[in-house]
């Protein structure tokens, strides 16, 4: 067999992590405990690779905030001298069986929705919406304050254990379906999950209020799960990154299985060169600010791992389910199917899951092969929320990955797999 | 070049005598004038070819 | 037999399943399907039905219950279950990215309107697939064009263009041409209007046409040398339905125009050859039946086939007492001729039936070709008498073509009827499929409202054009323009009443 049926084989497979997928909300359990090899001492980020000094303050505020939650700094000038000292292992969440939106701060104890994916035996870490009014909070915005060590014990203590107990009840919540049914609904699943939430709260709700437990404490559940925003966001990444993850080590496969950036690089990680990051500039993301006071000038470089779910073909791959995402960037009906259709050209397959009728219900496009994207000079839109350099949403937009990264990454697989040596 | 079994063989020679199957490339509204009269028409999903260094160029050459 | 089967943790939409469902039923060996997914009333109403379940069936499974004869015929019908919902409406056609793509023989024609540097690139791939090509893209250098014409003529292959914008091939209109009726003559054009209001004509009078071959607006200089026309009229010579040739050009290069008539001359069906701005010395030599405007090409060819003269346009004595007529309108300040054209042969035509029949009207134009006219200043402002082409680069730079899109010619129109001095508004309407749905509605009210002016059209088209020729001609009528029969008619008339406005 030659490389090129090779390639194409592997590149199947890897698909198939992501359209045969079977995720399940299982658990809510400290991150030290479900993300493998997290250990003391350790801090998580979003995006590739980055040290301390070279982070974006958003970054930098996030690892000190981590360093008070645990406790390893009584304040933030002991937190940063114990940093710098090299004490604290500091590392990409990607690189992990977990993921982060934003700034993607996650230590040890803090509390993770498990994703179960019992088609590829994988699991993924997500961190939990951190409610109606901290909204990103700890993990997406790197903040930690008297407020948010309040909530996220909040939720430790009193929001999630009736969720645990529902999830022991009835042994988990499919993912799926309620993704491929939100996306018939107008979501694309980066920007907007509307429709998946009001699926999730149509079958979780019920299940709550049958359990054994007082009003009052079944209805702060509740209110949690309905009051806050985009509440099945972490969800969906969690499934996406699951699949993802089955397709880490997949010999000859070209397949994109992260993108990330981190405020100061972007980076792709691809399936047959596991734990490689290929990273460029990160791009500033073109849309709409939430207000008129903003401008580029606010506007900090893409930060975040929420990308996971293009990965796992939704998002801006999605563009065609939701014209109304793609419409707060001025784009027409006709414009939204087209990024569909241009995805089209960079994708390995189609995923049968996501049937979409602005598209004449075909298929979505699913699993970005990087020698495509080098092929026709397309990169993958990505959707997602543009944050400012203090911190804070300060709108939703697009951007395109680099071209570099699949450049870097074409030429280390060549490295790897070349017979020309 | 093969005989096409149908009138349109002649077109080597002649002129066609029926509706041509046309390809379009380039403006969608000629296309869908071409659909509207009926013809067998489709058109070409076209994307320029990018154009990547000579060492992509020729590792794509390898691997695709 | 019935039987269930289960495709595992796959959701789809249950009105989307039942459509399914009814499409599988359509198939004659299926005697009941039904789909939906793993649902405990869903599963119920198939034991019902008398289906046997397998146990393990979750919400989130998909179930394709199937009756049909033989084991064969429901793993075919599961089959083709699975590949509906994997395929959209069903109206999925193939995506191709590229020629090369094509599969052989698949398709006849390449209809390119792409960019310059990427349209050679993609007809010579068409020519390798024996295809011919019809190219609407017009930035090709001469050069270039000349390359692409002779390996198209080496392999048998129609070039027609670059910068072709007319054609009918097989009774299909290509780029923004007319659908015009089939009969014996066959039209080969260089440029695109003068081509399309011949073949229109004809079919005015009567016949038709069996094709349209542009061979686009370069062919006759001296770097191309005319390679198209002359493979055309080849392959029209060979076509035992054509019986009679036209030939529609501009004036272009001497020695090349030479070479074309002396190729007529080697054929055996008669030729009817018009270059536009010609003199008779052009066609002396040659056995071509040489005319002056596009509408005498169009009589010659109708006489030549019918051996009667063909009634079209005004007689002398109609067109001087129309002229007379229209001269009342001009009171006041009232003096100068403006005539807003979409088409470029339309705008020549004028040009030069001016300068035969209204020799002292002198006329502006913001054509580069001023052999018959003076140049303006700007062509965004009129000037004494002015005709413009607004099919030109001046316009064309600033927005949609005219023949897309009315409304840049609309502005204008309505700039004119503001000048106090305009008495005497030209328009040409083309009619197509490929162009404006709507092309003339636009200008009635105006035209309504503003019935001091007066008004000469001409309409373009076929019968077989969407627009609905006579209906247009009618609303034009109603709403007081003069509808003449042909670009010719207009000019003529236009030009007598410049005539007229001289004191002649």
């Amino acid at each position: 067999m030659d490389v090129k049926q090779r390639i194409a084989e592997a590149n199947q497979q890897a698909a198939e992590c992501l359209t045969e997928n079977d995720p399940y909300w299982v658990d809510i359990r400290p991150a030290g405990e479900c993300v493998e090899g997290l250990e003391d001492h350790m801090i998580l980020h979003s995006g590739p690779p980055v040290n301390y000094e070279n982070m974006v303050m958003l970054h930098r505020r996030g690892m000190v905030s981590a360093m008070l939650f645990e406790g390893w700094a009584k304040d933030e000038k002991e937190a940063v001298e114990i940093i710098r000292s090299g004490e604290i292992k500091i590392d990409s969440a990607l690189n992990y069986n977990t993921v982060g939106a934003g700034t993607g701060i996650i230590t040890k104890s803090v509390a993770m929705n498990v994703i179960e994916d019992r088609r590829n035996h994988t699991t993924a870490a997500t961190f939990p919406a951190e409610g109606p009014v901290f909204q990103g909070g700890f993990c997406g915005w790197g903040l930690y304050n008297e407020g948010i060590a309040e909530n996220l014990r909040y939720m430790r203590e009193e929001l999630f254990p009736p969720m645990r107990e529902m999830l022991a009840k009835n042994g988990g919540i499919a993912i799926k379906p309620i993704l491929a049914e939100s996306m018939q609904m107008g979501d694309e699943n980066h920007t907007r999950q509307t429709a998946a939430d009001l699926l999730f709260d149509k079958q979780v709700l019920p299940e709550l209020f049958e359990l054994d437990l007082p009003k009052e404490q079944i209805m702060r559940t509740v209110k949690y799960i309905v009051e806050t925003p985009r509440f099945f966001h972490c969800y969906g990444q969690g499934a996406s990154r699951a699949a993802a993850i089955a397709a880490d080590g997949m010999e000859y496969s070209t397949m994109v299985t992260a993108v990330a950036g981190n405020g100061v690089e972007f980076g792709i990680k691809i399936a047959s060169l596991p734990g490689q990051w290929f990273t460029a500039e990160a791009p500033m993301m073109k849309g709409r600010y939430t207000s008129t006071k903003y401008t580029e000038k606010d506007q900090l470089p893409w930060i975040g791992d929420s990308c996971v779910v293009e990965v796992a073909g939704m998002g801006g791959i999605a563009a065609a389910a939701s014209p109304i995402v793609c419409n707060l960037r001025g784009m027409t009906l006709q414009e939204s199917i087209a990024q569909s259709r241009e995805m089209e050209n960079i994708c390995i397959t189609r995923n049968p899951n996501y049937v979409i009728p602005n598209l004449d219900f075909d298929c979505l496009p699913v699993g970005i092969d990087i020698r495509l994207v080098l092929k026709t000079g397309i990169c993958p839109a990505i959707h997602g929320g543009m944050f400012s350099y203090e911190g804070g949403l300060i709108g939703a937009g697009m951007a395109r990955v680099p071209m570099e990264c699949f450049q870097k990454a074409m030429k280390a697989f060549a490295a790897k797999y070349s017979d020309r040596k | 070049m093969d005989q096409k079994p149908d009138t349109n063989a002649e077109k080597k020679t002649g002129i066609y005598k029926d509706k041509p199957a046309v390809a379009n490339l380039g403006i969608m509204l000629f296309y869908q004038a071409l659909a509207d009269q009926g013809c067998k028409c489709v058109q070409i999903n076209w994307i320029p070819e990018y154009k990547q260094s000579e060492e992509i160029g020729e590792l794509l050459d390898e691997f695709l | 037999m019935k039987k269930v089967f289960v495709v595992p943790n796959r959701y789809m939409d249950s009105v989307t399943l039942m459509g399914i469902a009814v499409r599988l039923q359509e198939r004659p060996e299926v005697h009941s399907a039904d789909c939906g997914m793993g649902t405990r009333q869903n599963m119920e109403l198939l034991r019902e039905e008398g289906y046997t379940l397998p146990e393990d069936i979750t919400k989130n499974d998909l179930m394709l219950a199937l009756e049909c004869d033989t084991e064969e015929q429901l793993k075919a019908a599961f089959d083709a279950g699975m590949s509906a919902m994997m395929s959209g409406s069903g109206n999925h056609e193939r995506v191709y990215h590229d020629v090369s793509e094509l599969e052989d023989h698949a398709y006849d024609v390449l209809q390119i309107s792409l960019p310059g540097k990427y349209a050679l690139k993609e007809a010579y791939k068409a020519v390798d697939k024996g295809m011919d090509v019809f190219m609407f893209t017009a930035d090709v250098s001469l050069e270039e064009e000349r390359a692409l014409k002779e390996y198209g003529r080496d392999r048998g292959c129609l070039i027609m263009g670059p910068d072709a914008g007319v054609g009918l091939l097989g009774g299909v209109a290509m780029a923004a041409g007319s659908i015009v009726r089939r009969g014996p003559i066959g039209v080969i054009g260089a440029s695109g209007s003068g081509s399309q209001e011949v073949a229109c004509l004809i079919e005015d009078m009567g016949s038709g046409v069996t094709c349209i071959l542009g061979t686009g607006g370069r062919d006759l200089k001296k770097q191309v040398g005319g390679i198209s026309m002359k493979a055309d009229m080849k392959r029209l010579e060979d076509d035992e339905d054509t019986k009679l040739i036209c030939l529609v050009s501009m004036l272009a290069d001497r020695e090349i125009m030479e070479e074309v008539l002396c190729e007529a001359d080697r054929l055996t069906k008669p030729v009817v050859a018009v270059f536009l701005g010609a003199d008779e010395a052009l066609y002396q030599r040659h056995r071509v039946v040489g005319t002056y405007n596009l509408q005498d090409a169009a009589k010659a060819c109708l006489r030549l086939l019918t051996g009667a003269e063909p009634k079209i346009g005004w007689s002398e004595e109609e067109l001087d007492r129309l002229a007379q007529e229209c001269l009342c309108h001009f009171i006041g300040e009232k003096k100068y001729f403006r005539g807003l054209y979409t088409g470029g042969t339309f705008a020549e035509e004028t040009l030069i039936t001016f300068r035969i029949q209204a020799p002292d009207t002198l006329v502006h134009t913001n054509r580069d070709n001023t052999r018959y006219a003076v140049r303006l200043k700007t062509h965004k402002q009129s000037e004494g008498h002015t005709l413009l082409d607004m099919g030109d680069l001046d316009f064309t730079a600033e927005a949609p073509h005219t023949v897309f899109d009315p409304a840049q010619r609309l502005q204008r129109f309505h700039q004119e009827q503001a000048d106090p001095e305009v008495g005497l508004i030209a328009m040409d309407i083309i009619l197509g499929p490929g162009v404006a749905p709507d092309p003339a509605s636009c200008y009635l009210p105006s035209m309504k409202e503003r019935s001091d002016i007066v008004y000469v059209c001409a309409v373009c088209g076929g019968e077989g054009d969407p627009q609905n020729k006579a209906l247009i001609k009618e609303k034009l009528r109603q709403a007081g323009a003069i509808v003449a029969d042909s670009n010719y008619e207009s000019a003529r008339l236009c030009a007598r009443i410049c005539q007229k406005l001289e004191g002649k």
